[in-house]
């Protein structure tokens, strides 16, 4: 049913168009180049240099041991030593500091005691840097609190050898320091290459409508396969020049460690980008111009980033946002992307649980958009 | 359908909702004529067209191009049917060889075939020194060449012109109509529509359509007969007042301003009743010349056979 020669027409057509296109050339490598790194560097979860006060009411060598053995950390940043509480409340209001220690009079002797309680306050505003940040403290309290017993045991003159104790080591997979760009970088890939084609899918043929050209085209006896085809060829060929720069400068530049196998990576995100054109041309069809497109778009791509697991684990979605977010296609490159990039994990184990939904949601999309799309005006 | 029909149309319907767009239009274009599709804004016209190229299914009734119904081969007849839109709608950002060669391309012109063709049609059309302009660059005359001759590449048998001369100097009007011309000679048949009078005498038969019906088919002649009762012009100082005095008297058809003449259509009657308005003018203070009669033109006809009705809105998508 498709005629070769005139797929060629339209794949050379829309080829000519965007390099004649000074914005969507520049859109289509600028954006790419400068969003990865803006977004890899700023998607970061990591604790670093919280500015913290300290508010000492002991004031004895017993306090200011602990605190130095607690803070000592690159994670935090102190900015207010032996301030009044007062002082500290409105450190943590005013926002010049996130944590806030608070050792209370009599902290050493407590220590000696073996009942000490210090207390921490967090601004809870910020959630991610707050629950880092705490951790690490409550990590080197516990430290300090090992090392305080084991010296009293010592100077009792006994051993510390057969002392009781239960230690949790954690070894951390795949990304041993936590670092969180190597987890977002990734992602932020799967997420440039989809908001930058859905754009370019959904505004092509609302374009044509609103110039006037596809009152031209339906005109002539080009099928819609081919007229979609037409338009996905070229687009999916710039979305894959787009994956190879990305890739490279996440590798290369970020040092974000590709573990698996590039084959199965490439494989992934070229059935990613035909979903992704697919769902964009779909938008484009249905709209009648290039501004209800956009606003279509805009509406559409929020659940692709929020329910597909980018930010959030979408374990912790409620059950119907759950199964929303089964067919939105970027939770399923997300879970390879990582996979491949971080874990190693082949193609065999990626195939039936991500690649094969990848395939059958790109082929709804774009089956939906060739049907949405029948020449017919009414 | 008999071979000598392009085009047939049996009680062609189309309804948006409670608005009939097209009710019950009975048409036959012959094969090889010029058909001038001519109506209001909004009479149905590009409704009519658009399911001839099966873009809109029929609400009721059947329609045929070529011999083929345009329910079952929308693809096939599009095949056979070229389409100069009422505006430029080729791409801007493409040069002019660009875009024949993509709709040559479309159309199915074979591949060694392509370029001599579009050199035939660049030289025909005055477009050779164009081609290497962008689309959007060039006059709205030259945009409405190119339109054609992305039209014409593969010969098509039916050739649909909306308002193909809407905006041009008259010189690439008469242009456009001797190219025309010499396509009906090749054997093409051509349905255009058009609101300018001077545009259908050309056509060798016309339809009015009004209000979604066909109200009259003809030679430019044959309408030129139906506008009814005899014409005269008048020469009149105060053409507003007179106007408005003519709107109040019985025994006329139509008044209108003609240029800084005036108008008017008798419903019956010759020469005396003439006369008659001419010196009731006068009565009434105006200073009035003799009645001059005029021969009656298609769009006397189409004022009479429409009455004033023509709504001003687009056609109803």
């Amino acid at each position: 049913m498709i005629s070769g020669a005139r797929l060629k027409r339209m794949v050379r057509k829309e080829f000519r168009q965007f390099f004649r296109d000074k914005m969507m050339l520049r859109m289509s490598i600028m954006i790419p180049i400068v969003q990865t790194l803006i977004l890899s560097y700023a998607a970061n979860t990591d604790a670093v240099d919280v500015p913290t006060v300290v508010c000492d009411l002991d004031r004895t060598q017993v306090s200011r041991e602990f605190l130095a053995s607690v803070t000592s950390l690159d994670t935090f940043d102190l900015v207010g030593q032996e301030v009044s509480v007062e002082d500290m409340e409105l450190a943590l209001d005013r926002g010049t500091a996130e944590l806030a220690l608070y050792i209370p009079s009599g902290f050493s002797r407590d220590v000696l005691e073996g009942d000490a309680q210090v207390q921490i306050l967090v601004n809870g505003a910020d959630s991610i840097t707050a629950t880092a940040a705490s951790s690490y403290l409550l990590q080197s309290a516990a430290a300090y609190d090992v090392t305080v017993k084991r010296e009293r045991v010592a100077r009792l003159g006994l051993s510390t050898q057969g002392l009781p104790s239960v230690r949790s080591e954690t070894r951390v997979f795949y990304n041993p320091d936590l670092r969180s760009m190597w987890f977002m970088a990734p992602g932020v890939m799967a997420m440039l290459l989809f908001v930058l084609l859905q754009n370019f899918a959904a505004l092509s043929i609302a374009k044509e409508k609103e110039l006037g050209t596809f009152e031209q085209m339906v005109m002539t006896p080009i099928r819609p396969t081919e007229l979609l085809l037409g338009k996905l060829i070229p687009y999916g060929l710039i979305g894959a020049l787009d994956a190879l720069v990305i890739g490279t400068m996440v590798v290369g530049l970020l040092g974000v460690p590709l573990r698996g196998s590039v084959l199965t990576l490439a494989v992934a995100l070229i059935i990613f980008i035909f979903a992704t054109l697919g769902s964009g041309l779909l938008l484009s069809a249905v709209s009648a111009n290039q501004q209800q497109a956009q606003i279509l778009n805009f509406f559409l791509s929020f659940p692709s980033i929020l329910l597909s697991g980018f930010i959030f684990p979408r374990e912790n979605l409620p059950q119907v946002l759950y199964w929303v977010s089964e067919v939105i296609p970027m939770t399923y490159l997300l879970r390879i992307i990582r996979g491949v990039f971080l874990k190693g994990t082949g193609f065999a184990e990626l195939w039936l649980p991500n690649l094969l939904p990848l395939t059958v949601l790109a082929i709804i999309f774009f089956t939906l958009g060739v049907l949405r799309f029948q020449k017919r005006l009414d | 359908m008999p071979e000598d029909l392009a085009i047939r149309t049996e009680g062609l319907t189309k309804k948006f909702g409670d608005f009939t767009a097209v009710d019950h239009v009975d048409l036959e274009v012959r094969r090889g004529e010029v058909f001038g599709f001519l109506g209001a804004n909004g009479s149905g016209k590009s409704t009519t067209i658009r399911m001839l190229c099966g873009l809109l299914a029929p609400t009721e009734g059947r329609a045929e191009v070529s011999g083929m119904d345009v329910r079952e081969h929308p693809e096939r007849i599009r095949e056979v049917i070229g389409y100069v839109a009422q505006f430029f709608y080729l791409y801007g950002d493409m040069t002019v060889r660009e875009n024949m060669e993509l709709f040559g391309g479309i159309y199915g012109v074979p591949e060694d075939e392509l370029p001599g063709r579009i050199d035939r049609w660049q030289e025909r059309l005055d477009l050779g020194q164009y081609s290497r302009v962008l689309g959007a660059d060039l006059s709205m005359g030259m945009q409405r060449r190119l339109s054609l001759a992305c039209a014409v590449l593969h010969q098509p048998r039916l050739l649909l012109l909306d308002e193909p001369t809407s905006g041009v100097d008259p010189l690439v009007r008469r242009e456009f109509f001797d190219v025309i011309g010499e396509l009906q000679d090749e054997g093409t048949t051509i349905l255009v529509t058009t609101h300018v009078m001077d545009e259908a005498e050309r056509c060798n038969r016309m339809s009015l359509m009004d209000r979604g019906r066909i109200v009259a088919v003809g030679t430019p002649a044959e309408i030129k007969e139906m506008s009814g009762g005899r014409i005269y012009s008048l020469e009149v100082r105060d053409l507003a007042k007179a106007l408005d005095l003519l709107q109040e008297r019985e025994g006329l058809r139509q008044a209108q301003p003609f240029g800084r003449q005036l108008q008017f259509q008798l419903a019956q009657g010759g020469d005396d009743e003439a006369e008659e308005i001419a010196a009731w003018l006068r009565d009434q203070g105006l200073d009035v010349d003799d009645p001059e009669p005029v021969r009656p033109t298609i769009e006397h006809t189409f004022l009479t056979l429409l009455g004033g009705s023509g709504s001003e809105e687009d056609d109803g998508q």
